[in-house]
């Protein structure tokens, strides 16, 4: 492992697979930032949001581990399909695996979860 | 067994107990305990004494041998405390260099380590954020979702 990389290439793997089954459960995108905020992490996390290739198709979910801090922005077409109430309770159970001490685990279940109710049902007529 | 001990006391009154139960409890005679005493007090002494007399102790080195040559505190104490020191060192280095350079990321319970990480982010990493405008970030923070956490 490089000095001071954070995760493992077997943890780094995990989570990109997780962000793969979660983009390819509901066609947006996911982007996971964990690191400490430059800043307040409110806005921090929106400037990291705003930088990705297309905002509005994708979710930034910014774990900040020594300030035990967690944001979830989610873009505007996201947003049609995913409802506020989906989200915090995403956030919930990360925040229980997080306290748990379990920060890969928590943002593989946050990512799952969120494209579990972001996914689109089936439309069987258009 | 029971039968044996009785045949090897002899025919001196039966020390145990009724004749149901127990049927064979050993009891210590207490007429024999000083006489066994006394006969291992002999015995031990005798042999004290009779090593002393026969093999006179003998501390000196004999005549013959090559006088040996005088040893330093120096040399003693390398031989004594440095040499199993360093071995010991030597050693714990051996058994903790594999888990030291093991593979192993971050571990439930860490404290975490300065380095950030972004996953799915564009190739430029943080850099990236912070060339954002503030057009980009009001129209993108316009419509948008979020919600915060702590833990």
């Amino acid at each position: 492992m490089a000095a001071g990389e954070p995760f493992s290439a077997a943890q780094r793997a995990e989570i990109d697979r997780a962000i793969r089954g979660a983009e390819t459960t509901c066609r947006f995108e996911f982007s996971v930032y964990v690191g400490a905020s430059d800043g307040e992490s409110h806005p921090f996390a929106q400037r990291l949001h705003a930088a990705l290739s297309s905002p509005d198709r994708s979710v930034l979910i910014l774990v900040d581990p020594a300030a035990r801090l967690l944001e979830v922005i989610v873009g505007t077409v996201v947003r049609r399909s995913l409802t506020d109430n989906a989200v915090r309770l995403a956030v919930a159970g990360m925040e229980a695996a997080f306290a748990a001490g379990d920060l890969v685990g928590g943002i593989k279940q946050g990512v799952s979860q969120l494209s579990e109710a972001a996914r689109r049902p089936a439309t069987l007529h258009e | 067994m029971c039968a044996r001990l009785r045949a090897r006391h002899g025919p001196t009154k039966p020390t145990q107990a009724g004749p149901r139960y127990p049927p064979c409890v050993i009891t210590h005679d207490s007429r024999l305990r000083p006489r066994r005493l006394a006969l291992t007090l002999a015995g031990a002494l005798w042999l004290v004494l009779g090593a002393g007399l026969l093999s006179p102790a003998v501390a000196d080195t004999p005549q013959s041998w090559e006088k040996a040559p005088g040893v330093s505190p120096f040399e003693f104490l390398f031989v004594v405390a440095v040499i199993p020191l360093g071995l010991v060192l030597l050693i714990t280095v051996l058994a903790l260099l594999p888990s030291l350079a093991r593979d192993r990321g971050y571990e439930p319970g860490q404290a975490w380590r300065t380095e950030s990480a972004w996953f799915g982010g564009p190739t430029r990493g943080v850099a990236a954020a912070d060339e954002v405008t503030p057009e980009q970030l009001r129209a993108g923070a316009e419509g948008t979702g979020s919600t915060s956490g702590r833990w």
